[in-house]
């Protein structure tokens, strides 16, 4: 028959079949396999008169080629920072044509995240490789059979979204240079977690002022690399303007911070002349960049202080003890005695109490002047506290005394 | 065709069957009508020195099919037929002969042959032909053109695989 060969759709179903296995994962040629060829001919002679035919064989033996597959069972395994005895598993198939066995090498992509505790095959956990592939040197894997293998391991603290990929090798070892390989990635989850402190106590007392100063600190609990938000704020009081966080002109700023890390945020402000004894709160919100919902905020609580002086004038025979109390007459002296108290809440500074003598008294002497600098031009009497260094403490009081008569 | 150097593989051969077989000398045995070798052409081509006995899957096998005519006058209509051994896959276009021949191909077990067999397929709703897969061939078959004087010798070849598969091949 020498035209094309035409089969039916009958037969289309099983080629197709054919072909398809062709390039499927099947078992290949088992070794040891003989394959024979016999080939006939024929023939006639010069007068077309038919010969017996002949016929002719070769065999061929088919010898071992190695073939290995591995498995990740367990491509993504799910694994806490830190955690222990977590496991992986893979399957190791001897995908040669003959019986061999394996050797088995790893390979661990970032350093630091995984510990392999412990290689289990059957029953049996072994501590290393090496011990391992020893008891794996013994195990004969026949054609197109596996073997499951279970690694054991921990994972590190702080190890949260990082990535590492571990990787199993296996080696015939009929034929070393035959292997497979297969990965799984180990990603931990990230588990967030901020802190601010401090949260109040403080106690802060304040002038009215600018480029003051407070530190919070800043730790980040959880176990991946975060960035975190830095929000200050000073709701529901006009005392307290931030001016910078972390060194940034404004009321934000942004740290990263490594996962057990914390971090030392100044922020400026400043303090409005308001009315001494005002209070205001501080806050620095600090908010995971990688879960906004989980924030902390940490506070200051301010109270403004300021001094308050009184000044008091009294009159007093010249004895220095007894008050006027009624009339005087021309010619007699009286002392004027001048108290300044500080009923605020801080110190002050730069005192000075000045006075202008009634038209009908003359200026005789300062009868007391401890802790001032008294000048007296006229009828003007100026006085400046010079005492402590010039500076009248809170609840401190200071008091000077003139003579004069009555003209 | 020049012959390649051959290796002995397994070889057997059957008796030549025939009326006026060429006497042999005394000392010389008869040569054998039909002597066919392989040659293990991957191991050859990477260098290496074992090409005897073994295989591996994936190799490719030359098979030389060697004809005499030991017969006391000229012989015609010679013809070989080969079945493609279960476990090889025949390598498409590498059948030859080193005399004008007719070279065919048998997809269905030797019934018939075809020297382009084809396969009916569905595609699309339509029935098309395709040139049938090297997997479904199974038969090699030469027919020689012309007369073979007495001791001349005529070839053939082709190349199979050892099939990845057991089923690979027919």
């Amino acid at each position: 028959m020498l035209g094309n060969l035409k089969w039916t759709e009958s037969l289309v179903l099983a080629a197709v079949a054919l072909v398809v296995a062709a390039g499927g994962a099947l078992a290949q040629t088992p070794e040891g396999t003989v394959i024979t060829n016999t080939a006939t001919a024929t023939y006639t002679d010069a007068n077309s008169n038919p010969y017996t035919a002949v016929s002719g064989s070769v065999s061929v033996t088919v010898g071992f080629k190695a073939g290995v597959s591995v498995t990740a069972n367990t491509p993504t395994p799910s694994s806490a920072s830190p955690s222990t005895a977590d496991t992986m598993t893979f399957t190791v198939m001897n995908a040669g044509n003959g019986t061999d066995s394996m050797t088995i090498s790893e390979n661990i992509s970032v350093a630091g995240v995984i510990t392999v505790t412990g290689y289990r095959y059957g029953a049996t956990t072994y501590g290393t490789l090496a011990a391992l592939n020893t008891a794996l040197a013994t195990v004969g894997i026949a054609q197109g059979g596996s073997i499951t293998l279970k690694i054991v391991y921990n994972v590190a603290s702080g190890q949260g979204g990082v990535s590492t990929i571990y990787t199993l090798t296996a080696n015939s070892r009929r034929t070393p240079a035959a292997s497979g390989s297969a990965f799984s990635t180990i990603t931990p989850a990230t588990v967030y977690g901020v802190a601010t402190s401090p949260h109040g106590g403080q106690n802060v007392q304040r002038l009215p002022g600018s480029g003051y100063s407070f530190t919070f600190s800043i730790g980040n609990n959880g176990n991946g690399n975060d960035n975190i938000d830095l929000i200050a704020t000073s709701p529901g009081s006009p005392v307290i303007t931030i001016v910078s966080v972390n060194g940034a002109a404004g009321d934000s700023a942004r740290i990263s911070l490594a996962p057990a890390a914390s971090q030392a945020v100044t922020v400026v402000y400043n303090v409005a002349n308001v009315a001494g004894g005002s209070t205001d709160t501080l806050y620095l919100r600090a908010r995971s960049v990688g879960q906004p919902a989980t924030f902390d905020d940490g506070f200051m609580d301010l109270t403004v202080i300021k001094p308050n002086l009184t000044l008091a004038k009294a009159a007093f025979l010249d004895d220095g003890v007894t008050p006027v109390a009624g009339s005087v007459v021309p010619g007699q002296v009286i002392r004027y005695r001048f108290t300044v108290t500080n009923n605020g809440g801080t110190s002050a500074s730069s005192v000075q109490v000045t006075d202008a003598l009634p038209a009908q008294v003359t200026y005789v002497s300062t009868s007391s002047s401890t802790g001032w600098s008294i000048v007296v031009s006229g009828q003007n009497v100026t006085g400046n506290y010079t005492g402590t260094g010039g500076v009248l403490a809170a609840s401190a009081s200071a008091t000077f005394e003139l003579r004069v008569s009555i003209n | 065709m020049k012959l390649l150097r051959l290796l002995s593989i397994g070889l057997m051969s059957a008796a030549l069957v025939a009326p006026r077989v060429v006497a042999a000398h005394a000392q010389v045995p008869p040569p054998k009508p039909l002597v066919i070798t392989a040659h293990n052409m991957t191991v050859a081509t990477a260098g290496g020195q074992d090409t005897r006995a073994v295989a591996r899957p994936g190799d490719v096998i030359r098979y030389a099919l060697v004809f005499t005519n030991v017969t006391a006058g000229p012989v015609k209509n010679i013809q070989f037929v080969d079945p493609i051994p279960k476990g090889m896959i025949y390598v498409p276009g590498s059948a030859a002969a080193d005399h004008p021949a007719r070279i065919e191909y048998s997809i269905d077990g030797g019934k018939s042959y075809s020297a382009q067999p084809t396969i009916q397929v569905v595609e699309e709703g339509r029935k098309v032909e395709k040139p049938a897969p090297r997997q479904l061939y199974t038969h090699v078959r030469w027919t020689v053109l012309g007369s073979l004087a007495p001791q001349a010798r005529v070839m053939a070849e082709f190349r199979t695989q050892v099939s990845e598969a057991p089923g690979d091949a027919k």
